[in-house]
């Protein structure tokens, strides 16, 4: 073993440890963000289930009521709102999401509304039309944000510019498993559904009687924005949990993964030198001998 | 006096879950107080004061923008978009809210849209500095 392959190896592993300094600091930041977004996307999961309830206990109780928000037009165009992360380095996550999106969109026409930087390049990269770039950093968007997000989306929806609106984000599973996921917003279809299984129930016992001020539609039309926009919320509340628990695992694996290549590399280091010895010794010893 | 369940939730969060006397809100259509043994009563909330009159006859009061008020068989829900007890307001931070609002709004050229929003911050914020002087 010659000497400049030895130095060749050492700097290897080097460049290996330095890397592994890298990833288990993002490892750690990750870790550490990831607590407070678990805590932040636990904390609005109650919120959305009562407002949710509620939209469904009104819909229930009442007879006769339109909105905009609830009649199909014939549009066939969709809108697909797609939350992605801010960077990479975290598995999977984008390439998921994204994923997910081809096998929703195939054949479809449609426009998106990306939140992440992740996703405003890989549409524009794919010049898909892209409604508005506003929102390209998804880890500062709050509420305020998501009820502009919603407005946005009722504005279109009720020119009549889309026939459906969804949302495309990951959904935080626990802390090891994270999957894309689909939710409808708009029309309130889905919503339907649940509706007119809760309806049966309904037939069973006492329809209620509901008062609203001023009336029924004027209360939902006030409601559903801000209904979508809790939607929005708490799917990227989930988001961002899910890119950072991503994130955590990748650079778990990739810490363990160039550690195992350090163990790896100074064992073939170390053999190579003890190598290297042995044959200058046995040089030495044959030169002796042969005086 | 008789107590009815109350759930109130914004989006950070469940706020409160428990048993209340009564709790009142500006609506979209004026000013509003629920009583145990309501009529099922939907309605929208708008920007203003709201108290909630606990169980043991204690009250509290906090800032409510925007959001909804269901009262279903007994069950009382509110959800707004933001929940801020009188206490927890932060009076410097809703000064400054008031003054960029304010300075927003005296732009003339200002869009339809923008104006109308800088006009509800404004709203926003001299509701939370008059309850938080007042406390």
């Amino acid at each position: 073993m010659a000497a400049s392959n030895m130095k060749a190896v050492k700097l290897r592993m080097r460049s290996i440890e330095s890397t592994m300094q890298i990833t288990r600091a993002m490892q750690l930041v990750a870790a550490s963000k990831l607590r407070k977004a678990k805590e932040r996307a636990d904390a609005t999961r109650p919120t959305f289930k009562v407002l949710h309830d509620t939209l469904v206990d009104i819909a229930v109780g009442n007879t006769d009521f339109a909105s905009p928000y609830t009649e199909n037009n014939a549009n066939e165009k969709w809108l697909y709102v797609v939350i992605a992360g801010d960077r990479g380095m975290a598995g999977g996550y984008n390439a998921n999401v994204f994923r997910m999106m081809a096998e929703l969109t195939e054949g479809k026409e449609y426009d998106v509304l990306p939140l992440g930087k992740k996703a405003v390049d890989y549409y524009r990269r794919r010049e898909v039309n892209i409604v508005t770039e506003a929102f390209a950093e998804v880890a500062t968007i709050n509420m305020g944000d998501c009820l502009s997000i919603a407005d946005i989306i009722c504005e279109a929806y009720k020119k009549g510019e889309y026939g459906h609106i969804a949302v495309c984000y990951t959904g935080f599973i626990s802390m090891l498993t994270q999957r894309p996921a689909f939710s409808a917003l708009l029309p309130l279809s889905d919503f339907w559904k649940e509706v007119e299984e809760a309806e049966e129930r309904a037939r069973e016992t006492v329809r209620n009687l509901i008062l609203y001020e001023p009336d029924s539609v004027e209360v939902f039309n006030a409601i559903v924005p801000q209904y979508l926009a809790a939607l929005v919320y708490t799917a990227r509340n989930e988001a961002v949990a899910s890119e950072l628990a991503a994130r955590r695992t990748a650079m778990d694996a990739a810490t363990k993964n160039a550690g195992e290549m350090l163990d790896n590399l100074s064992l073939y280091y170390n053999r190579a030198r003890q190598a290297s010895i042995t044959q200058e010794i046995t040089e030495i010893v044959a030169g002796a001998e042969g005086t | 006096m008789a107590t009815f369940h109350l759930q109130i939730v914004d989006l950070d969060g469940l706020v409160f879950d428990g048993q209340a006397q009564q709790v009142s809100c500006r609506t979209i259509h004026g000013d509003l107080a629920i009583l145990a043994r309501h009529i099922n009563y939907v309605t929208a909330i708008a920007v203003g004061k709201a108290a909630v009159i606990f169980e043991d006859g204690s009250r509290r009061e906090a800032a409510c923008v925007g959001g909804m008020l269901s009262m279903m068989d007994g069950e009382c829900r509110l959800i707004s978009n933001t929940w801020e007890w009188v206490e927890e307001i932060d009076l410097e931070r809703a000064r400054k809210a008031k003054e960029k609002a304010l300075a927003r709004l005296e732009n003339p050229e200002l869009k339809e849209k923008t104006r109308a929003a800088a006009q509800l911050k404004l709203k926003r914020a001299e509701l939370r500095i008059s309850l938080a002087e007042k406390k």
